[in-house]
């Protein structure tokens, strides 16, 4: 270390400072080693299910194997990676920088938070070599009430992250409400804050549902209490509305936060004041509330009656009509902005991209006479993968590679920063894009086996697979790099005017050796004034 | 510590400017976290509302395996256990921390008092079988009984298990209380445990007649 | 690092007694009601009056014991907000439930699990459904 002056990640030493910490950034740190963690352990599980998948038939996997390798893949994906990712992570780093407070509201409900990830995760772990549960990350009844995999555990673990996840959301939630400073009126908050709020009210209020309907399960394998069970008397389709009422919702905890980074990231690099701020930031609020009346969607083959899944396809369109606001604004904001193409935001286009194309097809799974027929087929994997890895995966590295100068004080490689961007594009569409093919023509999802005919666009898809692998495995290299050998980060590399860049970087323990009071809107860059006239 | 009245003055944490500020985000954080509770619990009563609705003849039935007289006792014990905690609370307000450790102290032995009949309850289930399909031996009319009584266990021991939360609260309310650590200036905890309290009691108010009185 | 504490009157409000032991009676005296009425068969009144006086205790606890009363709005929506979404979802599944053995266009019979895989008649030549769709 060159520099003396005291940061917090040097002051103050020691293991135990770290374990026993109640600061937000280091909090949001650990939660960024453990969350990587995660990744890399479902990672390996798409890379084995992938392979498998390379010809028809047993390749090293036999299909119980298979079965608990796609479980365990999409439980820790969603569970362990993707609904904590940019909240607990990135956001428990920014959202208290951006607010120019010098922590949240709660530390130590924030510390605790932390430690129930680590709980659940670990319990799920156990759950991995306690025989895999291999019931698909749905859980759905009454193939989970009867199954010999240890489904006890696997959901214990999802539960215990549940809690986790509320706390989280709690805590960004009051520290919105009671730590702004003076002068940051809701409409100057950055408007991550305002996806950060939105993603919080989700938590709050799906979360505990997902909790109940685990614990019911739960109890139903240990005491068969039978409100899921059609042998006692009970409706299994009651599961998946109980599921679904968290899970789908939970789409949006995953899908906002990322929307947030977005919206910081585009004005920085276009030098432009947004265009709309107030419809992007209501409209996270009306993607968060809309989310909640939607559910059914997931169930329209499943003895759902009509009447219900006619409902939940209508209100399922007008999700599309705020993230349609959302992509219109951000293409706005480019137009005549002064763009710099560097790493963060050629990730930005790239989720940009990615988003419409998973969103497009969000709309068409919306159509009950169209769903019908592609219900659990990899148009499904190919439709969900495009939102949630191309659209919340790209805005975590986007973000990560924003913020990653002020978390550390580093530097980072950009060329080899701008060729890993490449090749994780380029794997992405290689795996994903042919997968629509697939489902349109046939091909289930979660099955062993396929025919014959579909043997080439799986081995395309494979390729795909390892391309990807490839890109992610270039990025940690030159993140760890950069960690040793970078060159020392200025205060605002990108030169972004939120709160945040007004810190040191990395910044001091206390955050702020002042505090900013906020006199304008979080974008305004003097040569978009120039540009209107 | 003031040695003439025992009370130990609160200093505000560091992140927070002032204690009005401290004192809007713990009551902020505490009702969103009682939001969730309702919904946590919800989860059950919607799971409750369809059931009722398949099969209104069984719940009638199993209403009448269940004690209303055990029931209403319990409800009486909540209620006033919910006013000895606003007493409590208005204690600590008036600076009054006998009286305040007092109340808490009722409240913590009216809940005993709850799970206490609970047990009573829950020994008689356990005595004529009616218990969920797992275990279910009793005699009833109706096929679909046992459902009734997984229900009845996950409601009530759901509950019972937050008053058991409550009960370890309210000891570590007496304890600082003793302390002296609650005054005019200072009684967030206190207000905050009165909240959950209360939307305990609120649980319990809608559970009673639910699973007692169906008629 | 921390501060002496100001002595700035805090925002906080003593509920009046009278409300607090006034409130006690009657939820106290509304559960037996509760209890005597439910001992009458009313019909369909009995459910009706339950939810009432349910409704009646449950909106006596928020306004005074947890103080609703004089609580700010914007607190009180926030906690509102947990039953808005329970009832959604109530009103949602019971939606599905509710409707789920609707009367089928063509067999003029409800749809249902039950009623929807039937074994084939002996002669094995058609189900009713090919005589209804011309």
């Amino acid at each position: 270390m060159t520099t003396a002056k005291p940061n917090y990640l040097n002051s103050p030493k020691g293991i135990l400072s770290w374990i026993f910490t109640l600061d937000h950034k280091r909090i949001g740190l650990m939660y960024l080693v453990a969350i990587a963690i995660s990744f890399a352990l479902g990672g390996f599980f798409a890379l084995l299910v992938r392979l498998e998948l390379l010809n028809p038939g047993k390749l090293f996997l036999t299909s119980q194997q298979y079965n608990q390798s796609f479980t365990l893949h999409g439980a820790i994906m969603i569970f362990l990676f993707l609904i904590p990712s940019i909240p607990a992570s990135l956001a428990n780093f920014v959202l208290p920088l951006q607010l120019g407070a010098k922590d949240v509201a709660f530390p130590r409900l924030n510390l605790w938070s932390f430690y129930l990830y680590v709980i659940g995760a670990a319990i799920c772990l156990y759950s991995m070599f306690a025989g895999a549960a291999d019931t698909g990350w749905t859980f759905y009844t009454p193939y989970s009430t009867t199954t010999t995999t240890s489904v006890i555990s696997l959901v214990l673990g999802a539960f215990v992250l549940g809690f986790s996840s509320i706390f989280t959301g709690l805590n960004f939630m009051v520290t919105i409400h009671t730590l702004r400073p003076p002068g940051m009126s809701w409409f100057r908050m950055p408007l991550f804050l305002w996806s950060i709020y939105a993603t919080a009210l989700i938590q709050v209020l799906a979360t505990p549902v997902l909790g109940i309907t685990l614990l019911l399960l739960i109890v139903e394998r240990v005491a068969k209490i039978g409100i899921f069970d059609p042998t006692l008397g009970g409706d299994p389709v009651l599961f998946q509305h109980f599921f679904w009422f968290y899970s789908h919702p939970a789409v949006y905890i995953m899908i906002l936060p990322a929307m947030g980074v977005i919206s910081e990231i585009i004005p920085t690099f276009c030098r432009k004041n947004i265009f709309g701020y107030k419809y992007i930031a209501f409209s996270s609020v009306a993607i968060a509330l809309l989310g909640f009346l939607v559910w059914g969607h997931h169930m329209y083959i499943s003895g759902q009656s009509q009447f219900a899944a006619l409902i939940f396809s209508l209100i399922t369109f007008l999700v599309s009509i705020p993230s349609g606001i959302k992509v219109f604004n951000w293409i706005a904001t480019m137009y005549k902005g002064s763009i710099q193409l560097k790493s963060p935001f050629l990730y930005c286009l790239a989720f940009l991209f990615l988003f419409c194309i998973g969103g497009f097809t969000g709309v068409v799974l919306g159509t009950i006479s169209l769903d019908v027929h592609l219900q659990d087929t990899y148009f499904v994997v190919a439709h969900f993968h495009y939102v949630m890895v191309g659209g919340t995966l790209m805005a975590f590295i986007a973000g990560l590679h924003y913020w990653w100068p002020k978390m550390f004080g580093k530097m980072y490689n950009e060329r080899a920063a701008v060729i890993a961007w490449g090749l994780i594009f380029v794997g992405f569409n290689v795996l994903f894009f042919f997968q629509y093919i697939l489902g349109t023509k046939g091909m289930p999802r979660r099955y062993y086996n396929y025919l014959p005919e579909f043997q080439a666009l799986n081995i395309v898809s494979t390729v795909g697979s390892w391309i990807l692998a490839a890109g992610l495995f270039l990025m940690l290299g030159y993140l760890i790099h950069s960690l040793l050998k970078g060159k020392p980060a200025p205060q605002n590399p990108w030169g972004g005017l939120t709160l945040e860049w007004k810190a040191d970087s990395p910044p001091i323990t206390e955050n702020f050796e002042e505090i900013h009071i906020v006199t304008g809107g979080p974008y305004e860059y003097p040569a978009a004034t120039k540009s209107a006239h | 510590m003031d040695s003439a009245t025992g009370i130990k003055q609160h200093h505000v944490a560091h992140h927070f400017s002032s204690s009005a500020q401290e004192f809007e985000a713990a009551k902020l954080g505490t009702l969103v976290f009682l939001v969730t509770e309702v919904l946590f619990f919800g989860g059950l009563f919607v799971g409750y509302a369809i059931l009722r609705m398949m099969y209104p003849a069984m719940f009638v039935e199993a209403a009448s395996h269940l004690s209303w007289q055990l029931g209403l006792l319990n409800t009486i014990f909540l209620i006033t256990s919910a006013f000895t905690m606003i007493m409590s609370v208005r204690s600590a307000q008036l600076n009054k921390r006998q009286a305040c450790f007092y109340f808490l102290l009722i409240t913590f032995l009216l809940a005993a008092c709850f799970m206490g009949v609970k047990a009573i309850e829950y020994a008689q289930k356990f005595e004529h079988g009616l218990l969920p399909a797992m275990w279910f031996s009793g005699e009833g009319v109706a096929e679909t009984l046992p459902l009734f009584f997984g229900l009845y266990f996950a409601m009530t021991g759901l509950h019972g298990i937050h008053i058991i939360v409550g009960m370890g609260l309210l000891i570590w309310l007496m304890i600082r209380t003793r302390r002296g650590e609650f005054y005019s200036g200072y009684f967030t905890p206190l207000e905050m445990v009165g909240l959950y309290w209360h939307v305990v009691d609120l649980v319990w108010i809608f559970l009673f007649p639910l699973l007692y009185l169906i008629r | 690092m921390q501060t002496q504490h100001e002595e700035v009157p805090h925002p906080h409000f003593m509920i009046p007694l009278k409300y607090t032991v006034g409130t006690l009676i009657s939820l106290l005296v509304l559960a037996v009601t509760n209890v005597i009425i439910s001992q009458f068969d009313l019909g369909i009144y009995n459910i009706v009056i339950m939810f009432g006086i349910i409704l009646v205790m449950a909106t006596l606890d928020m306004l005074f014991f947890m103080g609703f009363r004089w609580e700010r709005g914007f607190h009180i929506m926030m906690f509102l907000s947990g039953f808005v979404f329970l009832f959604i979802f109530l009103s949602f599944t019971l939606s599905d439930i509710m409707y789920r053995n609707a009367t089928d266009p063509y067999k003029m019979q409800p749809y249902g699990i039950k009623n929807l895989v039937k074994p084939l008649p002996a002669g094995g030549e058609h189900s009713e459904r090919t005589e209804h769709s011309e």
